[in-house]
């Protein structure tokens, strides 16, 4: 809540004024974690347009083991198998509690992305844009600093989803802003390890995509770097090999793959890749890599892609 | 010191919180006496079942043993426990990965922070030390009596426990099989022990196992003592088990020691067969079988050299000389 004001740029006394009757006293409370009737800070938490204090979204089901199904709908999607992952998410749906106001807007958000993905319907890709934005108008007030702005993890999702159906339509422009100021903003770190990690190189991948799409490679390394950094400390495997993968294609797009000086470092990317995702089953990496490899053993850097 | 969060006429996540609990209770035909045993009782669980505020720690453990997975309930942190369940976490990797010393140091400021009458919390506080104890193989560390009388006082009658299929948590699990490791030094016993949790857990928790990231710790620990009585074919087993989580999580979980550990194993069974049936490398089956064990050694580098600090120092010499040795008989080079 501290947070929050500080990102809108607020003093304690001109949040009391913008929410009628808030007593700076009650505010003082709520801002070190001390317990305060939710009535006596209800113009407050509008004003935050905070919802839920809940970090995940907790999902509000008639039977809770589907709660489970959830996350393999995710997992569905994380494979790209989106046909299976929506007729999941239908069933997970039925499920759900009638006025289960939160669970209900965050299955909407990946029903929107799976909808979008496998082209649903006749469903119109320029209003799917515009959901996600209005989703994030909903969650950020007017003026807050999205670099400052704490985001809980249902929040960063939507961003996610948001740059996935950003990036099909190529606008890589849009991204690229967003995603420097998520990144500052997860750097602070008041997440968990966990979140902050998973979400971090998420973006970072999509950042540097976006970079190479539209030519600007001067920071690719740096941001490679950090996101490799913060993936080791957790184990990431699948992050960390796309991350090696955007790494390799930078070697290869400025033609590093016939340098003797990197070469080698190229060779050690490539077959850790290959391995680890040998290691998640993952066997479009293991191509990709492979690929990487015969080209680099041949000395055939203009072949790949 | 949660946020109260009073009804205002909407559906409030504390609230769709207990009504989760409930149905997950009835569900599985528990009382909340059962649900709650050890670590609440039946008026505070009736108070989280009718949505008001509750120990998160508590929380925890009763969502852990009623298969609600705890990525999407995990709320209502005030800020003490906010920076104690991040400590936690992040102990948690720095065990995975190695890094030991931070670990030690974390450790001690989490048990700075705890309030040893929450019995929920103390039982993390102990897990993460029987873990780094067993990782470290510090047996007769002094802590190892303070865990014991923790047991003893707070979880009484195990075993009893476990066979009657009440309910656990998968931490709680995973406290108990480190324990089990820390105090049974016996390869036999300790396996015998850990395999009443593995029964447990797959009977309880069948079809989600690898959901659950303590199930490579758990097959890594059977595979482990397997290894040490001779048993290669249930030791592969088991490590094949162990890197399902890998797998489903796409994070390394105990990846690199299973790959590794698999590949020891496999490679004793091969020159066994090569022995007793008098094979001959370039036999095409058997070139293919050592293939295999250079392959899981690779996969276990390939971990090892992303994730795990120190690795280059000295561990991956070691590695490398087990791979010499079947390259050496193949003819690879590299």
């Amino acid at each position: 809540m501290r947070m929050k004001r500080e990102a809108l740029g607020y003093t304690r006394k001109e949040i009391c004024e913008h929410c009628n009757g808030i007593q700076e006293k009650t505010l003082i409370r709520v801002e070190q974690g001390r317990t305060v009737r939710r009535e006596s800070i209800w113009e407050l938490l509008k004003f935050y347009h905070q919802s839920s204090h809940t970090i995940y979204p907790v999902m509000d089901l008639e039977k809770p083991s589907m709660a489970r199904e959830q996350n393999e709908v995710l997992e569905l999607m994380f494979h790209g198998n989106y046909k299976e992952a929506g007729r999941r998410q239908r069933y997970v749906e039925s499920y759900m509690k009638d006025g289960a106001e939160n669970t209900i807007k965050y299955s909407e958000v990946i029903g929107r992305e799976i909808a979008y993905y496998i082209g649903e319907g006749d469903i119109d890709r320029r209003e799917c844009v515009s959901y996600f934005e209005e989703q994030i108008v909903k969650m950020i007030p007017e003026g807050a600093d999205l670099e400052k702005w704490p985001l809980n993890k249902k929040e960063l999702h939507i961003y996610l989803a948001y740059f996935n159906v950003l990036e099909k339509e190529n606008q890589y422009d849009k991204i690229i802003l967003i995603a420097r100021k998520l990144l500052l903003n997860i750097e602070r770190q008041y997440h968990n390890k966990e979140i902050f990690v998973n979400y971090y190189i998420c973006l970072m991948r999509r950042l540097i995509r976006c970079l190479y799409e539209q030519n600007q490679f001067h920071e690719v390394l740096e941001l490679v770097r950090r996101g490799m950094e913060a993936g080791a400390s957790v184990g990431d495997i699948s992050d960390r090999c796309r991350i090696q993968f955007e790494l390799l294609n930078y070697y290869w797009k400025n033609n590093f793959f016939d340098d003797d000086r990197v070469k080698e470092q190229c060779l050690e990317t490539a077959e850790n890749g290959y391995y680890l995702s040998k290691v998640c089953g993952d066997q479009k990496g293991m191509k990709e890599f492979q690929e990487c490899l015969k080209m680099l053993h041949n000395n055939m850097g203009e072949q790949m892609h | 010191m949660a946020l109260d969060l009073k009804n205002s006429g909407k559906y409030r996540d504390i609230e769709a919180l207990g009504r989760l609990l409930k149905t997950a209770r009835e569900e599985r035909r528990l009382s909340r006496g059962d649900v709650g045993r050890w670590v609440s009782n039946e008026e505070k669980m009736r108070s989280l079942e009718e949505g008001k505020e509750g120990d998160f720690w508590e929380i925890r453990q009763v969502v852990g043993r009623l298969h609600i997975p705890s990525n999407m309930v995990s709320a209502y942190l005030n800020p003490q426990d906010n920076a104690l369940v991040n400590l936690e976490l992040e102990i948690w990797y720095d065990l995975l990965f190695w890094r030991y010393g931070q670990a030690e140091r974390k450790l001690q400021r989490f048990y700075g922070y705890c309030d040893r009458k929450n019995v929920a919390m103390m039982q993390s506080y102990y897990r993460l030390l029987a873990l780094f104890l067993v990782r470290q193989s510090r047996w007769e560390d002094q802590r190892t009596k303070e865990l014991q009388d923790f047991i003893e006082k707070h979880m009484p009658d195990i075993e009893k426990s476990l066979w009657a299929r009440e309910v656990f948590s998968p931490d709680e699990l995973s406290l108990i099989a480190a324990y089990d490791r820390l105090v049974e030094r016996k390869a036999e016993e300790c396996l015998k022990k850990l395999y009443s949790v593995v029964y447990y857990f797959r009977e309880t928790f069948a079809r989600e196992e690898h959901q659950h990231p303590f199930y490579a710790e758990l097959m890594f620990a059977c595979a482990q003592e397997l290894y040490r009585l001779g048993d290669y074919v249930n030791c592969v087993q088991q490590c094949m088990e162990g890197i399902k989580v890998t797998k489903y999580f796409r994070k390394s979980v105990v990846g690199g020691e299973l790959y590794e550990l698999m590949a020891d194993a496999s490679g004793e069974m091969l020159k066994k067969e090569l022995t007793e049936k008098k094979l001959y490398v370039p036999d095409k089956g058997v070139t293919e079988q050592i293939d295999a064990v250079l392959d899981d050694y690779l996969c276990a580098d390939a971990q090892y050299s992303a994730f795990y600090f120190g690795y280059q120092d000295g561990h991956k010499e070691e590695l490398e000389r087990k791979m010499k040795g079947w390259r050496t008989m193949t003819g690879h080079k590299s």
